[in-house]
């Protein structure tokens, strides 16, 4: 198929014109276009005859009974769904799911302490026995003596106080 | 009160449902299954599991009528949820592998147009489109809706609508033009 200079143009406004999308004058263009080129006119054809394919796609309307069926089982469904109506933060709202309430602020506050005691700690300061014995021996001990001894008096004393 | 509620707008309708009227609840059912249906339809192409998003889709706009704040029209709404329920019906059943499409029996078609014949081909071809590209396709040529609604009932860009319908349509061309051909 030789394609002339002008489908070049009109092509891909065909899907546009099928769909009604153009403005007057493009959509004269486009009718002055298919009246001299059989091509476009083709496609455009092609493009109604999937439209009507697709509107002509067989769909069995059900019987009555099978909607009342089909809104038995919708009523059944919704059975344990009672709300239909939008939350309204009225009185009678708060009366009616108090012990929920209840239970989420004591949940709520829980949270809120657990997150206050790991970031901000007991107030007192952590008591670790470990480390002056380190600090005492370290300041004990001789600055000419080997650091691997030094070391190795450091584990003697955690040994040492782990052990008593 | 039937004839009255059978006048009134959807959003109306939606404002009495909110108010828990039963009646209007029912109205809004009477008024929107066989959209619901068609759509379901044809995009999970199987009559029985239509059913079941049918039913699917009115217990989610039911339960959640309530938090509806008029954004969009209960249409679009509606037809989001269908797609969407249609959608994830098709790949739960897809995962399951059962059996597609059997189940509807052909109605009376345009036989001047299409013979039987063609229409399965057309059929089998709409099948193996993707489930979004199908969804699309049913709003636009169906339910004649336009690219923006089609895009706001997806939630996805109007390009991306207008590519899918663009493939979709290739591709059915594609089969019509070799039956012209045939």
């Amino acid at each position: 198929m030789i394609m002339k200079i002008s489908c070049l143009f009109i092509r891909p406004l065909i899907e546009r014109f099928v769909d009604e999308e153009l403005s007057a004058g493009s959509e004269k263009m486009i009718r002055s276009h298919l009246a001299r080129c059989r091509h476009c006119k083709e496609e455009v054809r092609l493009l109604f005859a999937v439209r009507k394919a697709v509107q002509l796609l067989p769909v069995p309307l059900p019987e009555e009974r099978f909607w009342n069926d089909l809104w038995q089982g919708v009523l059944a469904e919704l059975a344990t769904f009672t709300r239909l109506r939008p939350i309204r933060f009225s009185a009678g709202f708060f009366y009616r799911n108090r012990m929920a309430l209840a239970g989420a602020l004591a949940a709520l506050a829980i949270f809120v302490l657990a997150m206050g005691i790991l970031t901000f700690g007991t107030g007192q300061q952590p008591q670790s026995s470990v480390v002056p014995y380190i600090d005492y021996h370290v300041s004990q001990t001789d600055q000419r003596v080997p650091l691997e001894n030094q070391l190795w008096g450091s584990q003697y004393m955690l040994v040492s106080y782990h052990g008593q | 009160m039937v004839e009255m509620l059978v006048d009134l707008t959807d959003a109306e309708l939606v404002r009495k449902c909110q108010d828990n009227d039963d009646s209007a609840v029912r109205e809004l059912y009477r008024r929107y299954r066989e959209k619901v249906y068609r759509i379901a339809s044809r995009v999970v192409l199987n009559h029985d599991d239509a059913l079941d998003v049918t039913q699917d889709v009115f217990v989610r706009v039911l339960k959640g009528i309530g938090a509806f704040r008029f954004q969009s029209s209960f249409s679009t709404w509606i037809t989001r949820v269908t797609v969407n329920v249609a959608i994830d019906s098709l790949r739960k059943r897809r995962r399951m592998k059962s059996v597609a499409f059997e189940a509807i029996e052909p109605e009376e078609t345009d036989t001047t147009v299409f013979k039987r014949d063609q229409a399965e081909k057309v059929r089998a071809a709409f099948e193996l489109l993707d489930p979004e590209q199908r969804s699309c396709m049913v709003l636009r040529e169906i339910e004649g809706a336009s690219y923006a609604e089609i895009a706001q009932a997806l939630s996805c860009s109007i390009g991306t609508v207008r590519s899918r319908i663009h493939r979709a349509r290739g591709h059915l061309k594609r089969i019509l033009k070799d039956m012209v051909v045939e």
